[in-house]
């Protein structure tokens, strides 16, 4: 993987990990993982099941260190400063969102009240909230009704929501499309392309190829634990000249 | 930013309290003048655990002890240095509060039952230091305390009390709707839902957890010095395990996190030993029982609260006024069609 980055590609790069390893008490969860994510880009970390795309997040969000998990080498820089051992909302605050894979949403309280969860700095700013509404209409006649009520699709849209509403320069999302309707998916790709149109920067971690073709610029390519292959979001996906790494049989790539 | 916003609600809720405490001492009249007082004393200790356990999710059985340390530290500084009950009541609840923060520190580390426990032992220790202090401090049989004066005037009657008590359990009413609706109750919610979550929304959770424990103790040690000055005597046999649950019954009857809860709690728990002792006949070998009585009609609401309403008698109420409210609301549009219908 090429490392040295001319320095104006460094500039805008929102993320950086370099050779980042993860350890669960003792066991090696993923090793030498170093991935870049650049301004309005989005990048798409595909992966059977159990390959440490979480893993690799949490070690981003800073949910690593935490449940005997620890970052034991490497570096993950955001926005230039390095984030390893900062406690999770700092990270937060920081502009790093993230829509976890499970427990998006906090059920018992009201969707009104899940958008005005926004730790650190008061209340969100109206026009902050005008605008996550305009982007999900859906929310505007359920203000009221509790969280945990809402189905799979709406759950996510408001974990995206209140995501958005940390104002973060970085999202990172888990699984965007596990468990919901294609049509669901689809629109949430619409918004998400229109987020990212901005200077957002998207960090997806997918097992779904569909949400990669439709969204990626950069694959990063994760199997048991490591980065097997990347590359331009048209070389690695199905038809593409490095598919095989992830959709055949992993290469000596891997080793 | 509004931290309150003046809604409907909140006035429709803020005109009841008042008018409620205007008209009660003129109902219950001078005899149960004594059951208000204590209901309005066990409201701010109600309000106190209902934002730690009902709104932050922190449980705790440790409030008896802040109640003894407010009451403490009160006596201390009325009886050794004479301080007037206003200067008292602040740093007893101050003292209240720094405790409440350096008993959350090790208490981060743990939750749910543990937690629990850990508080469990707090009391424990609560107990045992508040003897032997009071031992040490040559005050063998508790710290006396003179009536409180306010402005010049010693508040000496019930109807007094009745109203200095009024305006404590108000301000406190006041300081958990604020709370409750600020991004600090929302941030104190969200933790109770899930950490994990409230951290990745950019909450600091452990600063949260004892910020909560040191307004909630404040708020228990505010309570336990005017409990302190009502009795007359603070003493080590007060702050009993007793006492500490009957402030659980009060949350987990009212209804945790509701804002009417500790209202109703307090009427119910406080008010529960008169009804037993009118029920009962004074010459059954039952009314030889009744603090075991009593303590049992607590545990049997407990549970029954539980079962039928998780949500607490002021669920109840909310549900009788949704329902009452549409019922009125089909009333009317149905007498609006047959009006229209004849026109």
């Amino acid at each position: 993987m090429p490392d040295a980055a001319a320095p104006a590609d460094e500039a805008s790069a929102v993320l950086r990990m370099h050779d980042v390893e993860v350890r669960y008490q003792d066991a090696v969860a993923v090793q030498g993982i170093s991935l870049k994510v650049q301004r309005g880009q989005v990048v798409v970390i595909l992966g059977p099941n159990g390959a440490g795309k979480t893993t690799t997040l949490r070690a981003i969000t800073g949910f690593v260190p935490g449940d005997r998990a620890r970052v034991t080498n490497g570096e993950v820089l955001f926005e230039g400063r390095s984030t390893v051992g900062l406690p999770p909302h700092e990270i937060a605050q920081r502009g790093v969102a993230v829509v976890a894979e499970r427990n998006k949403v906090f059920p018992a309280l009201s969707v009104w009240q899940n958008l005005t969860v926004v730790g650190g700095r008061g209340m969100p700013r109206k026009d902050d909230l005008d605008r996550v509404c305009t982007l999900f209409p859906f929310i505007a006649g359920r203000r009221t009704q509790a969280a945990g009520s809402l189905s799979g699709g709406e759950r996510q849209m408001l974990a995206l929501a209140r995501a958005l509403l940390l104002r973060p320069r970085l999202l990172l999302i888990d699984e965007l499309s596990f468990g919901l309707a294609p049509v669901i998916v689809e629109r949430l790709i619409d918004q998400l392309r229109e987020l990212s149109a901005g200077d957002l920067a998207l960090l997806l971690v997918e097992q779904s190829a569909e949400v990669a073709r439709a969204l990626a610029d950069h694959v990063y390519v994760l199997n048991a634990g490591r980065m097997v292959r990347d590359g331009p979001a048209e070389e690695m996906l199905p038809g593409g000249k490095a598919a095989e790494a992830y959709f055949g049989v992993v290469d000596e790539a891997g080793t | 930013m509004r931290i309150v916003g003046v809604d409907r609600r909140f006035l429709v809720g803020a005109v009841v309290w008042i008018a409620a405490l205007a008209l009660c001492p003129v109902i219950v009249g001078s005899v149960y003048l004594g059951v208000a007082i204590l209901v309005l004393l066990a409201i701010p200790g109600g309000i106190a655990l209902n934002l730690l356990q009902g709104i932050a999710g922190q449980v705790s059985v440790g409030n008896a002890a802040f109640l003894g340390v407010g009451g403490y530290a009160a006596a201390t500084f009325t009886v050794e240095l004479h301080t007037p009950f206003l200067v008292s009541l602040i740093l007893g609840t101050l003292a209240a509060g720094v405790v409440g923060a350096i008993v959350a520190i090790p208490a981060l580390r743990v939750r749910g039952l543990y937690l629990l426990l850990a508080t469990l032992a707090l009391q424990f220790i609560a107990s045992y230091v508040f003897s032997v202090y009071q031992t040490a401090a040559n005050q063998p049989a508790g710290f006396a305390l003179p009536n409180p004066s306010l402005g010049g005037y010693q508040i000496v009657s019930d109807n007094q009390w009745y109203w200095v008590l009024a305006i404590a359990a108000s301000v406190l009413l006041y300081a958990m709707v604020t709370i409750k609706r600020s991004w600090i109750g929302r941030s104190w919610m969200a933790i109770r839902e899930d950490e994990k979550l409230a951290a990745a929304a950019g909450i600091n959770v452990p600063a949260s957890i004892v910020v909560c424990f040191t307004v909630t103790s404040a708020m228990i040690g505010l309570q336990g010095v005017l409990y302190a000055y009502r009795v007359g005597l603070v003493n080590s046999d007060s702050y009993t395990l007793t006492l500490a649950i009957a402030y659980v019954t009060i949350v987990l009857v009212g209804g945790e996190g509701s804002t009417a809860g500790p209202i109703v709690g307090a009427i119910v728990v406080e008010g529960l030993p008169y009804v037993l002792n009118k029920v009962i006949p004074a010459t059954s070998t039952l009314a030889a029982h009744s603090a075991d009585l009593q303590q049992a009609a607590y545990g049997l609401l407990i549970v029954l609260v539980l079962i039928a309403e998780p949500e607490g008698l002021a669920g109840v109420g909310r549900r009788l006024g949704r329902r009452a409210g549409a019922v009125t609301r089909a009333a009317m549009n149905s007498a609006r069609r047959r009006r229209a219908g004849v026109a």
